[in-house]
């Protein structure tokens, strides 16, 4: 039987100036279902959900909300009428309570006194009737980001949305509190409550969705039920051609030099320890491990970003104390982190500004900048890879997200470093810019450059290392090497959960 | 009556459509200079990193270029409206008039770019032009007060940055508590009496001119070209704009994000201590209230010559024409006999509207 429409747009069109963003789209959803909206980035999935929400007006076309014609002028009024939009950014006000964030701007009132008691008792029925074990009073800086996700859920429930759009939604989850979520969404969706789910994760789509919609280039190009298509079909639709898998040749790295060695490595005031690592010239080493396995921490203990308690560092095989970052650069080593808006890129500076950055020093006579060097390196890294943006005195943060992701880690390639360790080197990029990335990876491996990589997509570290180490709270529980075909991802999952 | 002043009447209007039409052209003619200036800039496209060279390129970024364009305005604006204004020796007075708002601005730059706040100068700038005044008073030396007053500069501008850095504290609280500090021992220090009696050949640096250059003022300029050059071209001035833009991404680059930090402190206290310095030649006097609320000054100049409050943008040549304009406002005010009392509130509309005009153009470009 077929289930009625809940939403109903018709030939939407949007242009900023003379760039066509949407191109007469039709996209609908019917009542109760997980509709997955799918498309690299710049597809248009995001101007699409702001006019559905009210942010944007649409150049032309129509919106029908349950059959009848509807204009929403802002997010308010798009909620009103029930459709509610939970952003990637979290939008909760960190320094007030839980239920203070699901009243807030229509909060309880006896007289001209906000009636807190009743609304904790009101927060509170509605999270126990939600199975969420998330108490109303709490301030919400406290809570982890899962929590916070679910304090959004129940707030659109709150509204009584009837279709909410989730943004992104696993993107700073964890394994665990991911299948929660998908719980969730098969509870909203029980109720008769219908979702937009954006995500990267191709995964997630055949784990939630119901169906997919598949944007590229302002266009609808695919629209499918999920049972019926792969993900090597999505892949192709997103990015219009078909996509060959990276796969690691296998190589033998016992003759090749010892770059780096770990011994004994434990954090300081952490759960790292006992670490014990060689990375060998050329070789790509992958760090599998649930969220919280301390991947990221390894990363920066070795980089000198995280303080060691003991343990000891060799470089070619000499140990060398490397306690700030600075060192660690000094010795040619890279970092790319896991959050290129929070610790990777100045995002007000400018490509070339960015880009050069590491290398400023060695580039440098007496403090003063070569300027036809660092002119020269930074045309090298963004002709080199393909960084797409009108010329490198533009602003970094007004990149795509893709772009902006190859410039992170285009900072390090040059060819002057010589180790280079990622955190998330793919986190949030569009699948083309994600194979780019990938090229990047692989050109450099084939340079002699050593690297670690730590990833949750165990794909990618399938596709892309040597040899995988698994962390399991804060140690090293098993390490394979990667010969391209024997491994199997469940084995993986196994050593990292089990 | 009437009858007998419309002669008059007609002479007055036919004066004014003269002042307007010459204004017009004058503003036609200033406006294509500027396009024309403009033109080369959008060529060699401001100063950035990794970008073609270009004639006027190091000197002049967008945000610059805008802020040339009002000051020019201005000027021309002021030419036509009061002759005086038009003389070599007004123009002369502005820029040495403001030498010393604009010497701190230039230190005051580095702080705001790297992302910080000192409001200590003023207090810094009294302290150090006291020292030298006592050291001129009592010892007769110049040199040596010249030494003291830039020691104090650099050891305010020290703590200023240790606090800062190592005790974690916001940078408005420590340096508003150094200001309040520095103010007291100042005043301390004579018991609020004044402080005179100097060799009188310093006024000469203060007030006086060199083959018809005020000397205060070609000092603030060529430090203000050296300033911008170490911020443009030097490691350490592009570490400033990377501490401003992002300061994790600056330390995970290999930056020495504290060190650079506290250098920026220690060259506000410096300049700060030439500015004191300037002050105490131009009056000859020292007094423990001096030069104060100047540190406001000094950052209404960055603000208005696009020194962004949150790190990361700007230029010193920006707080150059900042002052400038601040300069002109006053002396314009001045001129056309406008009370005093309101120079500080039109002061305050063009800090507003600066602001305004770069925020629209920038979100702008956002869309």
């Amino acid at each position: 039987m077929e289930k009625t429409n809940i939403i109903q747009m018709r030939g939407i069109t949007k242009k900023f100036g003379p760039v066509t963003v949407l191109d007469n789209v039709n996209f609908s959803v019917r009542q109760g279902e997980v509709l997955a909206l799918m498309g690299a980035n710049g597809a248009g999935k995001s101007t699409l959900m702001k006019i559905l929400n009210g942010i944007y007006t649409p150049t032309s076309g129509s919106i029908e909300l349950k059959g009848l014609p509807v204009a929403f002028h802002d997010p308010i009024d798009a909620f009103r009428h029930g459709v509610s939009m939970i952003h990637q950014e979290l939008d909760l006000v960190e320094n007030l309570s839980v239920a203070e964030n699901i009243y807030l701007g229509r909060e309880l009132m006896t007289g001209v006194k906000v009636d807190r008691t009743a609304m904790y008792a009101e927060t509170q029925a509605l999270l126990d009737s939600l199975n969420f074990d998330i108490d109303a009073t709490a301030e919400v800086s406290h809570l982890t980001t899962a929590k916070k996700q679910m304090i959004l859920v129940a707030r659109t429930v709150s509204l009584s949305s009837e279709l909410i759009v989730m943004d992104e939604p696993t993107s700073a989850l964890s394994f665990s509190e991911t299948k929660a979520l998908f719980e969730i969404i098969r509870m909203l969706k029980e109720k008769g409550i219908s979702i937009i789910y954006i995500s990267h994760y191709l995964e997630e789509i055949f784990a939630v969705a119901d169906r997919v919609v598949v944007l590229r280039n302002g266009q609808v190009v695919a629209e499918s039920d999920t049972k019926d298509c792969d993900e090597q079909r999505l892949v192709e639709w997103m990015i219009g051609h078909a996509v060959e898998r990276h796969k690691v040749k296998q190589k033998d790295f016992s003759a090749s030099p010892e770059v780096l060695r770990l011994e004994a490595l434990n954090q300081k005031a952490g759960y790292v320890r006992g670490i014990d690592l060689t990375l060998r010239e050329g070789e790509v080493v992958g760090l599998a491990g649930v969220v919280g396995a301390g991947r990221t921490e390894l990363l920066r203990m070795i980089y000198g970003a995280e303080e060691l308690e003991s343990g000891t560092v060799y470089l070619d095989e000499t140990p060398c104390k490397i306690d700030t970052p600075k060192i660690a650069v000094g010795h040619r080593m890279g970092f790319v982190p896991e959050d290129r808006k929070l610790e990777g890129l100045a995002l007000i500076r400018s490509v070339g500004d960015n880009l050069a950055l590491p290398e400023l020093d060695i580039r440098s006579k007496a403090g003063v900048i070569d300027r036809s060097s660092v002119k020269a390196l930074i045309d090298k890294i963004v002709n080199g890879f393909h960084i797409k943006c009108t010329s490198p005195a533009q602003l970094i943060g007004d990149l795509s997200g893709g772009n902006q992701q190859k410039a992170a880690i285009g900072k390090w390639l040059s060819g002057h470093f010589r180790i280079i360790l990622f955190d998330q080197p793919t986190r949030g990029v569009d699948v083309g810019s994600k194979s780019e990335i990938y090229d990047m990876i692989n050109e450099l491996a084939d340079k002699k450059v050593s690297m670690i990589i730590a990833s949750d997509e165990i794909e990618e570290l399938m596709d892309l290392c040597d040899r995988i180490v698994v962390l399991k709270k804060g140690q090293i529980v098993h390490e394979f090497i990667n010969d391209g075909t024997s491994l199997s991802k469940t084995e993986i999952l196994e050593k990292m959960v089990g | 009556m009437i009858l007998s002043r419309q002669p008059e009447l007609l002479k007055q209007t036919q004066l004014l459509f003269q002042r307007l039409y010459r204004a017009a052209v004058c503003m036609k003619t200033a406006a294509l200079t500027a396009f024309q200036i403009g033109k080369e800039f959008a060529m060699s496209s401001g100063n950035q990193l990794g970008k073609n060279s270009g004639v006027l390129k190091p000197i002049l970024k967008n945000r610059e270029f805008t802020i040339f364009i009002i000051l020019l305005f201005m000027m021309v604006v002021s030419a036509i409206v009061s002759p005086t204004f038009r003389s070599a020796g007004n123009i002369a007075n502005i820029f040495n008039q403001n030498a010393m708002y604009g010497l701190m601005a230039i230190g005051m730059s580095f702080v705001l770019i790297g992302g910080g706040m000192d409001l200590s100068i003023g207090s810094t700038s009294a302290l150090a032009g006291m020292v030298a005044a006592l050291m001129m008073r009592d010892f007769g030396s110049v040199g040596l007060g010249i030494l003291a007053a830039l020691l104090v500069g650099l050891v305010i501008g020290l703590v200023n940055g240790l606090i800062i850095i190592y005790l974690k504290l916001p940078p408005f609280i420590v340096t508003l508590g150094t200001m309040y500090i520095a103010r007291s021992v100042c005043l301390a220090m004579t018991k609020a009496h004044p402080v005179s009696g100097f060799p009188s050949w310093v006024v000469t640096v203060g007030i006086g001119k060199w083959h018809g250059i005020p000397i205060a003022a070609a000092i603030w300029i060529v430090l203000a070209v050296a300033m911008n050059w170490v911020l443009k071209r030097t490691k350490f001035g592009q570490y400033v704009y990377a501490l401003g833009g992002n300061e994790k991404a600056a330390w995970l680059s290999g930056i020495k994000t504290k060190t650079i930090r506290i250098f920026t402190y220690i060259l506000n206290g410096l300049f700060a201590s030439v500015a004191g310095l300037i002050v105490v030649y131009r009056l000859m006097i020292a007094t423990g209230d001096a030069n104060d609320g100047y540190e406001m000054i000094a950052i209404a100049a960055c603000v208005i010559g696009g020194v962004s409050m949150n790190g990361g943008r700007g230029s010193v040549i920006g707080s150059v024409f900042g002052a400038l304009i601040y300069g002109l406002i006053v002396n314009m005010l001045q001129l056309i006999g406008v009370s005093g009392f309101w120079q500080k509130a039109v002061i305050g509309a063009i800090i507003i509207i600066v602001s305004c005009i770069d925020s629209l153009s920038s979100s702008k470009k956002r869309q």
